[in-house]
This record gives C-alpha cells, structure tokens and sequence, in this order.
C-alpha cells in the first residue's frame, strides 16, 4: 500500500502512466477552472484573484509537465549512467502530479479574501485567523510533500538515480523546472490570449455577419 | 534449507575457490582447484533474474510483465545486477593479480 502511495512506479510508468496522469491532470484542470485556480509553475496552484480561462489553465499545465519532463530528462542524461526511455520520465512524472486533483479539491474550502489579487494587512490577518484557512494549511501541507516525494520516486526509478545523486539532481531539477515553466508561461502566454481572442473575433463575426443575412 | 554457497572468504574476504568436486550417484571425489563461475557468485534471486531474462529472450518487457513490474525497475533490477557482476569481475581478476 505504502508502495502505490509514494511509489507506484515500480508497478506503473511508460504510456500507461502517461494516459492515467494525463487522464487525471486534465480533471484537475476542469475542477480548477471551476474554483478559480491556476497552475503558474511547474509546481503551482495559486489564485489570482479572477476566473482562469480553461485554455489557459490546460496550456499552464502543459508547460508545467512538459519543463519538468524536459529537465529531468536532460539532467538524468548528464548524470545518470543507465541508458533510460524518454516516455518513462514523460509518463511517470504526469502520474506523479495526481495528488494535484487533492490540492485543487481543497480549494473549495470558503476561505474568505483568498481570491483578492491586492488583499491589505488587515485582509490578510482575517484570512489568516479564518478556521477554514487553518484547515486547508493542515490539508494542503502533506499533499504537497506527497507530490514532491512522487516527483522525486518518478525521476528516481526512470533514471535509476539513487542516494545523493538522486537528491541533488532531483532539487536542481525541480528549481530549473520551476524558472523555465515561469517564464515560459510569462512570456507566452498572452501571446496565446492574444491568438484566443483572434479566433473568438472571427468566429462571433461570421456569426452575426450569417444572422444579419437571415 | 537451500544451502547458500559461499563465495567470499569471511576471513579476508578474497574470492573463494573449490577444491573438490563429488558425484552425487557414485560419490566419486575429483579434487584440484577450479574457479567459480562468475555467475554463481552472485545471489540466489539474481540468478533467478538472469534465468528468468535467458528464458523471455532477453525483452525487458516480457520480464516486466511476468514480474508484474514496470518497465524501468525491470531495467533497473538488470543494471543492479551488471554493476554486482563487474565488481565480482574486478575483485576476483585482482587475486588473480
């Protein structure tokens, strides 16, 4: 049991990891989407105070996946000695994001000011003192020490990394990951809004230009 | 019980060697000194792995699959047991030295 919490896999990774993770990563987006939230790292979930377009938080999670896989995958070339599998690392590092469906579901929670994009001193202390935000520290802490353990066990067992080498790698990683998915979605992402807005232009244009013609 | 045989010296920790061989039908005794073979230093699972691995053709899959295992342990578990086998190789062509 222990096993398939912190490290399923030993028993899972490859394309059937990718399509589960994947499966799981694409319900958490919708479910983010719905509370408000969005992925802006490779380890994130915050509010910005504002409804998420879904795209947006698809494209995020994307990035996120995809900056994590990239630079394990690069730094487990440079340090491992094993030859290893690309979709490996690509598979098990989507399943490890699962408990992510966890973190977003604790979201749900009535934190009152969580959403203020500039809360004052004084928002803060009252949100801060609310049960509900105590609550969801308790929830969200270990949730997020279990998917930093999943991350490490995925980039471990695809590398075949161990002990010290493993952990250095593992945090370099995770900070790499972290600058690159951040500025990729910084300088990015409102050029895909932009394209967004283009498409849902020309779409409501034709559409009124055909009930104009009626 | 399924004897483990020994191949280290416990004293100084140098590869063991044999030095008689018996028939088990006629208990004809052949005495000398013969080598291990590389492959029986190594431990009773490990065997069993090379074993299994001979038997699906060498496909890592097919082992992954039998063990009810992911690809990359299966892998891993191999490299484990490459790393084990050439250590055995350094420290017994170092006696031979």
């Amino acid at each position: 049991m222990k096993k398939w919490l912190f490290n399923p896999f030993v028993y899972i990774a490859g394309v059937r990891a990718l399509f589960i993770g994947w499966g799981i990563m694409i319900i958490s987006a919708f479910i983010a989407f719905y509370t408000g939230y969005h992925f802006d790292g490779a380890l994130d979930v915050h509010s910005n105070g504002h409804p998420v377009h879904l795209l947006k938080t698809f494209f995020e999670l994307f990035i996120d996946w995809s900056s994590l896989v990239l630079t394990f995958y690069i730094l487990g070339r440079i340090v491992s000695d094993t030859s290893f599998r690309f979709i490996d690392i690509a598979g098990t590092i989507a399943l490890a994001r699962w408990p992510m469906i966890f973190v977003v579901l604790v979201t749900f929670l009535p934190v009152p000011g969580l959403h203020l994009e500039k809360p004052s001193i004084d928002e803060i202390m009252n949100m801060m003192s609310n049960p509900y935000f105590i609550l969801m520290t308790i929830l969200i802490l270990p949730l997020i020490v279990w998917v930093f353990a999943l991350n490490y066990n995925a980039f471990s067992v695809s590398t075949n990394l161990k002990k010290g080498k493993a952990v250095i790698t593992f945090i370099a990683g995770i900070i790499i990951a972290e600058i690159i998915s951040k500025m990729v979605l910084a300088y990015t992402l409102h050029l895909l809004f932009k394209y967004i807005i283009y498409v849902q232009r020309i779409f409501s244009e034709t559409f009124t230009d055909r009930i104009k013609s009626h | 019980m399924l004897k483990k045989l020994p191949h280290i010296c416990p004293s100084c920790a140098s590869p063991l060697r044999v030095k008689s061989l018996i028939c088990g039908n006629c208990a004809t005794e052949v005495s000398g000194e013969f080598e291990l073979p590389i492959l029986a230093s190594l431990q009773p699972h490990d065997q069993k792995f090379i074993l299994d691995f001979v038997k699906s053709s060498g496909s890592l899959k097919l082992m992954a699959e039998k063990l009810k295992l992911s690809y990359p342990t299966v892998r891993n578990m191999l490299d484990d047991i490459i790393k084990r086998v050439e250590q055995n190789e350094k420290l017994s062509n170092s006696n031979k030295k």
